[in-house]
This record gives C-alpha cells, structure tokens and sequence, in this order.
C-alpha cells in the first residue's frame, strides 16, 4: 500500500528522506511538503486507483494520506480534509483501510486520523522539541539521535496476548494511535477522541430473522462491492470456512475476475477439500499453496521486518508465502474473510460462556482472568518464564485486565456475548489481525480488503439478538442462514476445524534449528529475558502438565523466537532491513 | 520432633512406624498436582502416596558391563578396537536404562491410617497448595447477563461422582474444551439446572460418561441414555471408563467390592457383573495428569465429523450407549518424561 510520515517542530529535512526510505518497499513514488515548522511525506505505488496521487495542497493546509477510502475516491487525501472540518456528518461514515495527517497552517494544528478498525497505523513520538508521525515504527526508528530502548511492559503484555495492545509500543517514548480516533496536536497537547464506538442496539425487527438475514446478507454483499476499484482480477485468501468462502460469493456476484489461494500443510490440512468444493461451485481458479516450515526459514527476519512489530501468531508465516504467490500471479489487491469470528459468534465466545456458567465455584475468578487465559500463551506462567531482572521491570498487577475491563464490564453492551465480541474486536481484531495481515500482503506490495471489517457492517451486527450469531452451539449463524442459498450444505453448516498452522511440528523440525539460534542458551542469557529451563523444556518438546494440546508448544516456542527476533532487528538493529534470513 | 536444619515440625516419625516419612509424603503432594500445575483432592493423594516408582539401577548395570569389557578386552589382548567399541556398548545400555520409563509399584496403604496421616499432615503443614475447596455458595454480586443461559456447549461429560466433577472444573477442562461438566446426581448445584437445559439446544452435542468401576458407575452410560430427562433419543452416550476391562494396570489399587453378588443388566454384562461383584476400582487411581490427558484425547478425538469410524452418528436422533475401549486403556503407569503420545 502507502505511507505516510512527517514532524511538527524542526528537524533537518534530511529525516524526511530517512523515514520515507525505511518504506521503500511501499511505493515507487515520494512527495514531500516542507512549511515553517512542519514537514510531510507520502509514499505509493503510482498508478493505483483511488490512492491520494500525492500530498494534497490546498492553500495553508496540507494532507498525506495513506490507503484508500470505502467506497473508493479518486484522492483520499483530498478528501480528508473536507471529512475532519467540523459540521455535521464528517466522519459519521468514513470508512476504509487509511492512516492521514493534515497540517491546518493557519490554525498551526496536526489532525491525525486511522481508519475504524485499525487496517493502517499510525504511530507517534516527541523528541528533541518535535512531534514526529508515521505510519510504521521502523519509519520513527530512522530519526537518527532517536534513543531506542526497550518498553518492559510492551514485552508482558505482548506474552500473553501474542501482541502489543494499546497505545504502547515495544520501544520506550514511542506511542500508537488507537483505530478510529482522531488525534489533533496543537500548541504541544495531543487531543485524542474516537470518531467510532461500537455499541450494542439491538433492533426489535430483527427478532424477525428472515428480515435479519436479507439486512446482513445486503450490507455484507455491499461491504465487498465498496472495496472494489475497477481493478479487472483480484485475489482471494480462501480458507474453506464459511467467511472466505461467503467473500468469494459476493465477489463472483460483482463481476469481478477472482483468483483463489488456499494453504495446504499436507496430511494436516483439514479444510483443503472444503476450499475445493467453495472454488468449484463458484467456478474459481483455486491454487493451493504447500506450505511447510522449511519454506519460512529463509524467509523469517525478512518477515519479521515487515511486520513492524511482535506478532506471535504463527499464521503470518503462511499468509506472507500467500502474498508472494499472489505478487507473482500478477495481483495487486487480495481479500480475506477475516472477521467473521470476531463480529458474528466465533472464537472467544464458546469457552467464556462455560467459564461464566461456573464461574466461582472455587476460587474467585474474574472474567477478565478467564479471558486472558483464552489466548494460550503466557498468562499465568510468568513466574516460570521470566527472569527475576525481567520481571522486576514488567510493572505492577493490573495492566492486562485494564484493556479488557471497558468492554468485558462496561456498558457499551448488555449482553454476554457482545461484551465478548467488542473485547475480541477491539483487542484481536484492531491490534492482531488487520494489522497483520496489511502487513504481510503489503510486503509484497498487494492492497489488502478485509469486508467483515466494513464499518456499516459492524454496525448493523451489532443490532442482531445474539442468539443470531451464537444459536445453541452454531456460530455465525446469520451468516450460515445467508450463505446456504449459495453453496453446498456440507461446507455451510459442517463443524468448524479452525485453520491450524502445524507450528509444533515446524519449530520441533524444520525451524528447530532457527529456533535454537534465537532461543538457544547463549541468546537468552544475552537477552535476559527468559528463564533457560522452561524454554528448553518447550524446545524439548515438552509442555506443562496441564496443558493437553500439542500445539500449545509451537504456538510459546513461536511468540518467544518472534520477539527475539524482533528486538534482533527493532533494537539491536535500529529497525533497518535485516541482511540475511538469520543472523 | 523438628528438622535439624530448618526446625520445622515435622508431622511424621517413621522411627516410631509411620508409614511414610514428611519427605515421601511432600513427594506425593508433589506427584498429584505434577509440580503444582494441577488441582487435587486427597483421594488422589491417596493413590499417589500408593504409587512407587522402580527404575533400572543404572550405576550397578554400568559397573557390570564395563568389568565384562575390561575382562573381554584383557582376554582379547592387543585388540584396542575391540575394546573401546565394548566400552562403547556399555556406555549406550547405561544410557538407555538411564532413559527408560520407570515402572510402577503399587503399595497400597491402609486407608484409615493413610486418612490420620492427612489429618496430621494438615495439622502440622496446612493445607497444601492445589487442594480443590469448595466455595461456599452465595448470591453472585453480578448479576448474570440474561442471554447466557440460551447458548450451548459443543461436549458435555456426566460423571457418577460430584468429586470427579470438581477435578475437571477445579482444572479448567470445561474452558479449555468448551465441555458441560455435569454429575448424574444434580451437582453443581447452582448452575446444574441452566447447564442442563443448554445441553438440549445443541442436536449435535457430544456426550462422554466419565465414572469409577462400580456398579453405579458402569450403569451411568447406559441411565443417560435412556432417560429422557438427559439424552433418550436425542445424542448417543459414549462411555470412556472406568470399566472392569479398562482395570488390569491398576490390580494391586482394587478395593473389595461391598455388597454382595451383582445382577448383569442396565448396561453391565455378565463378566462385568463378576468382577464388580469382588471388586471396585476408582477412577482417582489414574495419576490426575493422565486422567485429564486421555479425557481431552477421547473428547476431541472424536469431534472432527458427524459421523465417527465405529459409525457413531450425531445429529439424526439416534441414541444408545457406545463404548470407548481405548482411550482409557493404555497401561496407566506410563511417565509422562517419555513420549506420551497425547498429541
């Protein structure tokens, strides 16, 4: 995709260059904008559609936007600016997947502003007198008297989480802007406000569910035609689940040429034939990707680098091998099915709802507790993992639970589930899996469109009874009722498997020696994170004894060799691009 | 009388004929909840306190094999070679006896005595850490939200005893296996009436009876499935154990059965009537690890179609009792240092 960068104060405007070059990889075209006390930069690929063809120059003001609206406009940038000047409307329904910054020069004000889930980032840092942006962290990295050292309370809650949540990044000073929310920076204060809260309303016509599912099945059919841009072919990540596989529908009724690429693991790929059957039905040319361990080595800090930040979720390695096939097919856009989970009854809701029905029975738990241990990494475990240096330095009690408590306790729902599903968005959703997958798509110079993350759509789920999206033990079943017009019964209503990436396997075998690089004893003792002899345990292959799935151990191993490998190239190597496959 | 060096009370003399010194008795604390990761009761520690482990004696094995070498070496003569590859060979065996799963034994205590030693042990130590304790009940200070009790669970496990519930909630299995945990007999109490109602929204669920070899027991799969107040024509019942087949590992952990001669029928057979006539078998005998192990195997197992190989079908209505011979089968002394196989 684009990016964007820039500083208010002085700075030499040589750190323009610098912060636009540690993107290289996002566009062959740059342009600059110098005024007194300011400077912006924007990087693209020349020739998309509905990309800002450069800054946009309107008398005193200046707008760097990067990515693209939904539905599409010629000049994102342009039209930024008439979204954030206040009056009624604005920004009731700006929707797509941007990150933008206007400089007002008459007022002498930055307004910042991400899209409402969080496809395109945004970070932020003062230093040495000025407020510096942009849209990737390595970009910041580049100020070259920036000091760089290491956040503490980054690293514990990307432990448990498998990623940073928050305004908080791994690097001290350095700080995120939350997915729909404007900032304005203005005589030295950063003024930081949402433009979007999602909130429960449920509609009494959609007790009615004939009439629930003809509003669902229009705004998710209109989710897909608004990322559209003309573009002749793009490209589908087809799972086999439901989500893609309803994508893919909407994308055949829009007339748009679609090429499908699925993951296949060998022996452990259980959704291969459903993808199969998905890409028969709608008359898709569907190529299947082997994927093993030993197909990510080489690969490894190349995409460490691109993702910009720790991501512990070893579902990066294979999208990243999806990106490069769909580069080489000669595609410049990819949609996936993401979101479905989190919006319409997926995963987290089945073990918090057991966990809530026995909830105190013998100890008080809380349901923020339970919710932490729903992401199977190191919630409860740091006594046995983290040095005592480290764990000195992580922080008091409390930090974890606070980004959950507004959505699991407050008000903004009354239901359970819901309560869930905004955890699961904001947290999973914003943080993990649109950043992500903008990432490893955009390494390889491919926009990314993510319809379940459509704003509209979001909005109307969240005016569904629940029981339309968890009903008995079915999830996502607004979206099965829609689906069952147009696909076979077996793929619509089968039990879901989940996509299961066979990491154990893959840090056990092929990776183990990579693995043994980054987390072998001398590593750690240098790092002085972790303690030795629980992760030699994993790498043994051997996990806790209350733990009884095998993936557990590839799922640690792989959020522990990620975040070394991050603070290798983030820390030690100042965020600049890695040499080799491993150092 | 104290410890030497720390001047803690120690709570046993096996001078003046406890059966267990405080050290092996820590020993047992620490094998039940496998290094403090697991909740227990104490009739798991029961077992465990039964359960001795006898590895090879790696040291005598080497002293033999490297004499037999030395003397085949001495014998050989000028045969240099032949000598280190002997040396060799004794190095590999002593590594492999080193490595070898360690078997156990089984010395079963007398229960009463073992029940004054816990009774002592709590006096002196307190409460050991891991110990599953039940909160008293009271008006939960949040009220529920109200679509909770409409949704379902994809797996439930009925078991015969209240006890054996506690160990699988007091472990997390129902979160970590989106499972209802749930005994025969109405426990939990608070939730037991809203968890049992949610299990007759799901037409696909998957249901497991979990129990000890009694009579009971052994009946529990097959009341399940022909009451209509649990899953008479709606799911099949799949039965994990323990039953008498599932019971060789454990012969020297059997107690002797009360009451007398057992009718076959209601789900037992003839052979089983016999031998649940002499004996019973309980289900905290299995080390706590292994029991949550194979009950996560034999659950999910079976959750990847509709229609499972022995031609268990969900969905259509169809009912009855299935056996599970495997999962509980396998000889339960294995340690869990080897390959454990449980995926």
């Amino acid at each position: 995709m684009s990016g964007i960068c820039g500083w208010v104060g002085e700075a030499e405007p040589a750190v323009l260059e610098a912060m636009l070059a540690a993107i290289d990889y996002r566009g062959d075209r740059t342009d600059t904008a110098f005024a007194p006390g300011v400077a912006l930069g924007y990087r693209w690929w020349g020739g998309r559609p509905g990309k800002s063809p450069g800054i946009h120059r309107a008398g005193p003001h200046l707008v760097a936007c990067a990515g693209t609206f939904a539905p599409p406009v010629p000049s994102p940038a342009a039209a930024l600016m008439d979204r954030l000047v206040p009056g009624p409307g604005g920004l009731d329904s700006l929707d797509g997947a941007f990150a933008g910054a206007w400089w007002d020069g008459e007022r002498r004000r930055l307004t910042l502003v991400r899209d409402p889930f969080g496809v395109r980032s945004l970070y932020y840092v003062e230093h040495g007198g000025a407020f510096y942006f942009a849209s990737e962290l390595k970009q910041l990295l580049a100020i070259p008297d920036l000091p760089v050292q290491v956040n503490p309370a980054a690293l514990h809650t990307y432990l448990t989480f498998s990623f940073v949540p928050g305004e908080d990044v791994p690097v001290l000073g350095v700080r995120r802007l939350l997915p729909g929310r404007v900032a304005r920076w203005e005589g030295g204060r950063l003024r930081v406000e949402p433009y979007l809260t999602l909130r429960e309303g449920i509609d009494p016509q959609f007790a009615d569910r004939a009439a629930a599912v003809r509003h669902i099945r229009s705004r998710w059919r209109e989710a897909v035609a608004r990322r559209l841009n003309g573009e002749r072919e793009v490209g589908l990540f087809l799972s086999g689940g439901i989500d893609s596989s309803g994508v893919a529908v909407w994308l055949r009724e829009a007339g748009v040429g679609v090429r499908a690429f699925s993951l296949d693991f060998g022996e452990r790929s259980v959704e291969k034939p459903q993808a199969q059957v998905v890409a028969d039905r709608l008359q898709l040319p569907l190529t299947f990707l082997r994927v093993g361990g030993e197909d990510l080595a080489p690969v490894l800090m190349d995409l460490v680098w691109k993702l910009d930040l720790p991501f512990g979720d070893a579902v990066t390695g294979p999208q990243y091998l999806l990106g490069r096939a769909a580069r080489e097919a000669g595609l410049s856009a990819v949609f996936n099915g993401e979101g479905g989970d989190q919006f319409f009854g997926g995963w987290t809701n089945k073990p918090m709802i057991s966990a809530e029905l026995y909830a105190d029975l013998y100890e008080e738990d809380s349901r923020e507790e339970q919710y932490l241990r729903s992401y199977h990494r190191f919630y409860g475990r740091e006594e046995q993992l983290y040095t005592p240096e480290f764990r000195a330095q992580v922080g008091g009690p409390g930090q974890r639970r606070a980004h959950l408590a507004p959505y699991l306790a407050g008000d903004a729902a009354a239901t359970f589930l819901h309560r869930v599903r905004l955890a699961d968005i904001a947290l999973k959703g914003s943080q993990n899996i649109l950043p992500r997958a903008e990432r490893m798509a955009n390494a390889w110079a491919l926009d990314v469109r993510v319809p379940l993350f459509d704003r509209a759509l979001a909005e109307a789920s969240f005016a569904l009874p629940p029981q339309l999206k968890l009903h008995g033990a079915c999830e996502k079943y607004v979206l099965k009722l829609i689906l069952q017009r147009h696909l076979p019964r077996e793929v619509v209503w089968r039990r879901k498997f989940g996509m299961s990436v066979p990491v154990t396997d893959w840090v056990l075998g092929p990776l183990a020696e990579a693995v043994e690089e980054l987390l072998g004893p001398p590593s750690l003792a240098r790092r002085g994170l972790f303690r030795g002899e629980y992760v030699e345990r994993l790498r043994r292959g051997r996990n806790d004894p209350d733990e009884t799935r095998r993936r557990r151990i590839g799922e640690r191993l792989w959020t522990l060799a990620m975040l070394e490998a991050w603070l290798r190239v983030f820390l030690d190597g100042r965020g600049r691009r890695p040499a080799g496959a491993l150092p | 009388m104290r410890c030497p060096a720390c001047r803690g009370e120690f709570a046993f003399e096996p001078a003046k004929g406890a059966l267990l010194s405080d050290t092996a008795f820590q020993h047992a604390v620490d094998a039940v909840s496998s290094g403090g990761h697991l909740r227990w009761g104490v009739e798991h520690l029961y077992y465990a306190a039964c359960r001795r482990w006898r590895r090879g004696n790696p040291v005598g094995v080497a002293v033999v094999l490297i004499g037999l070498a030395l003397i085949g070496a001495f014998l050989l003569r000028n045969r240099a070679p032949v000598f280190v590859l002997a040396v060799g060979v004794a190095a590999a065996v002593v590594w492999q006896v080193r490595r070898a799963r360690a078997v156990p034994v089984f010395a079963p205590l007398p229960m009463e005595r073992f029940n004054e030693m816990w009774a002592r042990w709590l006096a002196v130590h307190g409460t050991p850490k891991g110990v599953i304790t039940r909160r008293p009940q009271s008006p939960k200070a949040r009220e529920p939200e109200p679509d909770l009790p409409l949704y379902s669970f994809d797996r439930a496990v009925i078991c015969d005893r209240a006890r054996t519930v506690d160990l699988l909630l007091a472990n997390n299995f129902h979160f970590e296996n989106n499972c209802a945990v749930l005994s025969l007999g109405g426990y939990p109490e608070k939730p037991f009436q809203t968890v049992r109602a949610t299990l007759k929204r799901n037409p696909r669920l998957h249901v497991f009876a979990l129990h000890d070899a009694t009579v009971p027991g052994c009946r529990l799969a097959h009341r399940l499935a022909n009451d209509p107040g649990w899953f008479k024509d709606q799911v099949p019942v799949i039965d994990v154990g323990l039953r008498p087949s599932h019971a060789a590992p454990f012969r020297g952990l059997f107690l002797r059965a009360q009451g007398g001669r057992v009718p076959p029928g209601e789900g037992v057979t003839e052979k089983e009537a016999a031998w649940l006539s002499q004996y019973t078998l309980e289900l905290a005998a299995i080390r706590l690890e292994q029991v949550l192990k194979r009950l996560s195997r034999a659950i999910n197992r079976r959750f990847d179609e509709d229609t499972s190989t022995d031609g268990t079908t969900w969905g259509d209505g169809s009912s009855g009792v299935r056996e599970d011979t495997e999962s509980f089968s396998q000889e339960a002394g294995s340690s869990d240092d080897g390959p454990d196989g449980f995926g």
